[in-house]
C-alpha cells in the first residue's frame, strides 16, 4: 500500500472495480432476461388490455374486458378447475411417489445408485414421447392397462381412460405425474442423505419407533426441501401443456383442458390474442400468488418451530 | 489490480459497442443495392416459392421451369402451412413470393385482412383462371369476402369408404337411401363387425364424418345460408344431423373408443379391415397402400344418401392453396407461376401417386391411375357439400370440433351442441 494514499481511498477503488466486474458478469444474463422474459411479460400484459387478432398492425384498447370475458367463458372456468385438479394430483402423486421411493432407496445398504438412476429415467424422457406412450397404455382396445385388467378378471375396471369426460383429467395427470416423480425423488433423496444419522440413533435410544423417527426426525430434517419441492410441484401442476396436447388435445370437448391449452387455442386457433394474453396473465398471477402464499406459510411454520 | 480494471473496461466497451451496433440498421436488408439495384419486373425470372418438403413439389417446380424457360425457382421448405406459421413467414424481410397455405376463409381470410396477401380477384377474369377452375371451387372462393386471395391447388373429397370383402361377407350392398344405410349398419353390427371406425381425439376425422351427416340432413343450399347467410346452426335439420351421430353412438355403430384414439389410428384400423366403413378423403388410403397394408381395390365408396330431399353429394374442402405475398419481389413471375398451376399442372398430375383431387377442369381421359382417386374426381362433378372444418370461422370451428366431441361422448345433446356453435359464430360475426 502506498503510504501517501489513505486506506479508505484504496477500499473505494477496489469496491468500484468489484462492482464493474460484477456488472460485466451480470449484463449478458440481464440482456437475455430482459429480451426474453421481461419484455414479453410486459407485452403480454399490454396485449391483455387490447382487442387484437395477432395479425393486424393496430390494437383496440378494451380495458379489463378480456379479463371479464375469460372468467365468463365455460372453457376458461373448466380449464381453471382442471388446473387445480392437475396441481393437486401433482402434489399428492408426483411428490408423494417421489418421497416414498426416495425414502425406500435411502434405506438401502447397496444398489442405491442403480435404483436412483433407473427410477429417475422417466424424467429424462421427452414429454411428448411420454404422452404418446401413455396414450398407448390407456388405449381401451390394445392398451396394456385394460388388457392387464381383463387378464386378471377385472374387466369392470377396464375403462375408457381417455374418452370418458369424467376420467380423462385424472388419466392425463397421472401420465404427467409419472414423468415428474423422478425429479422430486432425487431432491428428497438429497434431503434425506443430509439428515444427521446420529439424530436417528438418539431417537432410537429415547425409545422412538420407526414411525416416530419418521415424524420427529425425517420430516423436520426435510423441511427446507419440502418447501421447495411442494412449490415446484404446484408450479409444474399449473403449467402442464405438452402431455395433454399430445394425449387428448384437451378433449373430449374440453374435459382435459388446462389454462395453457386455453391460451394456446385462443391465440393460435381463434386468433384472439387479447383474451389469450389475459388468460396467460391470470395463470401467471395464479402461480405467483400460490408460490408466495406457500412460502409465507412455510416461513411462518419454520419460525414457529 | 490495474490489469483487472483494463479487462473489465474492455469487456464493458465491447458489450456497449455490440449493443449500439445491434440498434443500427442491418446492412442490405430488404434491398438489392449491393448487386446493382432492383431488377426490372420484365427481366426478373427468379422466384422464391415455399412448399412442403417432399419430392413431389420438387418435381412440380422442375416441371414449371421446364415449361417456362428462363425461370429459376428457389424453394423454401416448410413443414407447416397453417396460418400462424405463414404469418410469421410473411412478416420476415426475406418472405417468399408465393406460398402454399391451408385453404379457406378460416385460414386465408385472417392473412388477407392483415394486408399480407395480393388480391387475385381481377386475375381470375383477366387471365382466364375462372373458366378453367371447377365450379365447386369457384363457388367456394366467391363465398369468401367477395374477394379472392388464393388459387386452390387441390381439394379433399370426403366420402364413405367401405371394405368390399366385409360388405360381401355380410351380404350388404352400398346403400342408396337412408333406410338402406341404417339397415346396412344394423346388419353389420349383427354380424359382429364394427360398422364405422372413427378416431376422434384430434377432431379431424369426426369433423369429416359430421360434415357428411350435415350434407345429408341439411343440404348444400341451406348449409350455404348457415355459413354465409342468415340461417342458423340451431335449425331442425342441423339438430337432426347431430341426432344421427348420437343414435349411431347409442346403437354401437361407431367404435366406443372413438374419442380416445387419433384419426390416424382409426384410419389404420380401417385399412387393416378392422371395421367396415370410414369417412375419409381421397388420397388418405394411399399411405396404407404404399406400406402394403391394403390395396386400393379393397375399398369402394358411396355418398351419404340425402335425408332432405336433395341429391346425394360428397363433402369437400379446399385443401391447400397458393397465395402471393403482398410484398413479393417478383409479382409478375408469381402470376406466371399461378398460370402454370391453372393451365399446365394437370399435365403433370399424377393421381396414382398423389391421390389428390385437382381443382381445374380435367379434359376427358386425362387422368389415369388410381380408380379410387378418380372416383373422387367423378363424385365432384355433381357438386359437393361443405367440409365445415374448412369453411367455418375461427371460433365457429373450435365450437364445431368441441360440439362434435361433446355429442360423441354424451356431454351435450344435439340441441345444446348446435346452440354452442351458433353462439361461437355470432361471436365471430360481432368482431
Amino acid at each position: 500500500m502506498n503510504a501517501a494514499t489513505p486506506f479508505w481511498n484504496n477500499r473505494r477503488k477496489r469496491s468500484c472495480t468489484d462492482a464493474a466486474t460484477s456488472i460485466v458478469f451480470i449484463i449478458p444474463t440481464a440482456i437475455l432476461l430482459i429480451a426474453f422474459v421481461i419484455i414479453p411479460i410486459i407485452w403480454t400484459v399490454q396485449i391483455s388490455f387490447n382487442e387484437w387478432d395477432g395479425l393486424q398492425p393496430t390494437m383496440n384498447f378494451v380495458g379489463l374486458e378480456n379479463y371479464q370475458t375469460a372468467f365468463q367463458k365455460p372453457q376458461f372456468q373448466k380449464s381453471l378447475l382442471n388446473n387445480f385438479i392437475w396441481a393437486v394430483m401433482h402434489l399428492f402423486f408426483a411428490c408423494g411417489t417421489g418421497f416414498f421411493i426416495a425414502f425406500l432407496i435411502s434405506r438401502l445398504k447397496r444398489g442405491m445408485g442403480f435404483f436412483r438412476t433407473v427410477l429417475f429415467l422417466p424424467n429424462v424422457i421427452a414429454t411428448t414421447i411420454s404422452a404418446v406412450m401413455w396414450t398407448q397404455i390407456f388405449n381401451p382396445t390394445y392398451g396394456i392397462l385394460n388388457n392387464l385388467l381383463s387378464a386378471i378378471g377385472l374387466d369392470s375396471l377396464a375403462l375408457q381412460w381417455l374418452a370418458d369426460p369424467d376420467l380423462v383429467i385424472y388419466s392425463t395427470s397421472m401420465a404427467s405425474c409419472w414423468q415428474a416423480y423422478g425429479y422430486y425423488m432425487v431432491l428428497f433423496l438429497a434431503g434425506l442423505q443430509n439428515i444427521d444419522v446420529s439424530l436417528y440413533e438418539a431417537a432410537r435410544m429415547d425409545g422412538a419407533n420407526a414411525f416416530k423417527q419418521f415424524i420427529h426426525v425425517t420430516i423436520p430434517g426435510l423441511r427446507s426441501i419440502l418447501t421447495f419441492v411442494i412449490s415446484m410441484a404446484l408450479i409444474n401442476g399449473l403449467k402442464g401443456f405438452a402431455t395433454v396436447w399430445a394425449m387428448t388435445r384437451g378433449g373430449p370437448e374440453y374435459s382435459s383442458h388446462l389454462l395453457s391449452l386455453f391460451v394456446y387455442k385462443t391465440a393460435f386457433l381463434e386468433y384472439d390474442y387479447g383474451l389469450a394474453s389475459a388468460a396467460a396473465v391470470i395463470l401467471g398471477i395464479l402461480v405467483m400468488v400460490i408460490t408466495i402464499a406457500f412460502n409465507v406459510f412455510s416461513d411462518k411454520i419454520n419460525a414457529d418451530m | 489490480m490495474r490489469g483487472k480494471r483494463i479487462v473489465s473496461t474492455g469487456i464493458i466497451t465491447m458489450l456497449l459497442a455490440g449493443l449500439l451496433g445491434s440498434c443500427g440498421p442491418t446492412s442490405g436488408a430488404g434491398t438489392n443495392e449491393s448487386t446493382g439495384g432492383k431488377i426490372a419486373p420484365e427481366e426478373n425470372k427468379h422466384l422464391e416459392i415455399m412448399t412442403y418438403d417432399d419430392d413431389f413439389w420438387q418435381r412440380f417446380v422442375d416441371d414449371f421451369c421446364e415449361k417456362n424457360p428462363g425461370y429459376t425457382v428457389e424453394r423454401k421448405l416448410s413443414q407447416a402451412v397453417d396460418t400462424g406459421a405463414i404469418q410469421a413467414t410473411l412478416s420476415a424481410d426475406d418472405a417468399p413470393d408465393i406460398l402454399m397455405v391451408n385453404s379457406g376463409p378460416g385460414r386465408v381470410l385472417p392473412l388477407a385482412q392483415a394486408g399480407m396477401l395480393e388480391d387475385l380477384t381481377p386475375y381470375y377474369e383477366e387471365r382466364g383462371w375462372a373458366d378453367k377452375t371447377v365450379p365447386y371451387v369457384m363457388d367456394a372462393l366467391h363465398n369468401f369476402d367477395n374477394r379472392i386471395y388464393e388459387v386452390v391447388d387441390n381439394v379433399d373429397v370426403f366420402q364413405m369408404y367401405y371394405n368390399k370383402a366385409i360388405f360381401e361377407d355380410a351380404g350388404v350392398e352400398p346403400p342408396t337411401t337412408w333406410e338402406e344405410f341404417e339397415n346396412v349398419l344394423q346388419t353389420l353390427k349383427d354380424a359382429g363387425v364394427q360398422p364405422i371406425v372413427l378416431g376422434a381425439n384430434d377432431n379431424f376425422s369426426l369433423g369429416h364424418l359430421m360434415g357428411n351427416l350435415i350434407q345429408s340432413n341439411v343440404g348444400y343450399e341451406k348449409m350455404t345460408d348457415i355459413l354465409y347467410g342468415d340461417s342458423s346452426w340451431d335449425c331442425p335439420e342441423m339438430i337432426a344431423a347431430y341426432q344421427n351421430l348420437k343414435d349411431w353412438v347409442d346403437k354401437g355403430y361407431i367404435n366406443d373408443d372413438a374419442a380416445a384414439i387419433a384419426g390416424i389410428e382409426g384410419q389404420t384400423r380401417h385399412a387393416m379391415g378392422e371395421g367396415a366403413m370410414m369417412v375419409i378423403a381421397n388420397g388418405y388410403l394411399q399411405q396404407f397402400v404404399d406400406q402394403e397394408m391394403c390395396k386400393n381395390e379393397d375399398f369402394g365408396t358411396f355418398m351419404f344418401p340425402s335425408q332432405c330431399g336433395g341429391t346425394s353429394a360428397p363433402t369437400a374442402g379446399l385443401a391447400q392453396s397458393w397465395v402471393i405475398n403482398k410484398n413479393a419481389d417478383n409479382k409478375e413471375g408469381a402470376l406466371v407461376f399461378l398460370d402454370y398451376v391453372i393451365n399446365d399442372k394437370i399435365d403433370f398430375y399424377d393421381v396414382e401417386k398423389r391421390g389428390t383431387c385437382p381443382t381445374t377442369i380435367v379434359p376427358e381421359g386425362k387422368l389415369e391411375g388410381d380408380p379410387v382417386a378418380l372416383e373422387a374426381v367423378k363424385a365432384m362433378e355433381g357438386g359437393a357439400g361443405f367440409n365445415p372444418s374448412v369453411y367455418t370461422t375461427a371460433n365457429e370451428k373450435t365450437a364445431y370440433y368441441e360440439s362434435n366431441q361433446a355429442v360423441l361422448t354424451g356431454l351435450k345433446t344435439p340441441e345444446e351442441a348446435v346452440k354452442a356453435i351458433q353462439a361461437a359464430k355470432e361471436a365471430d360475426d360481432a368482431k
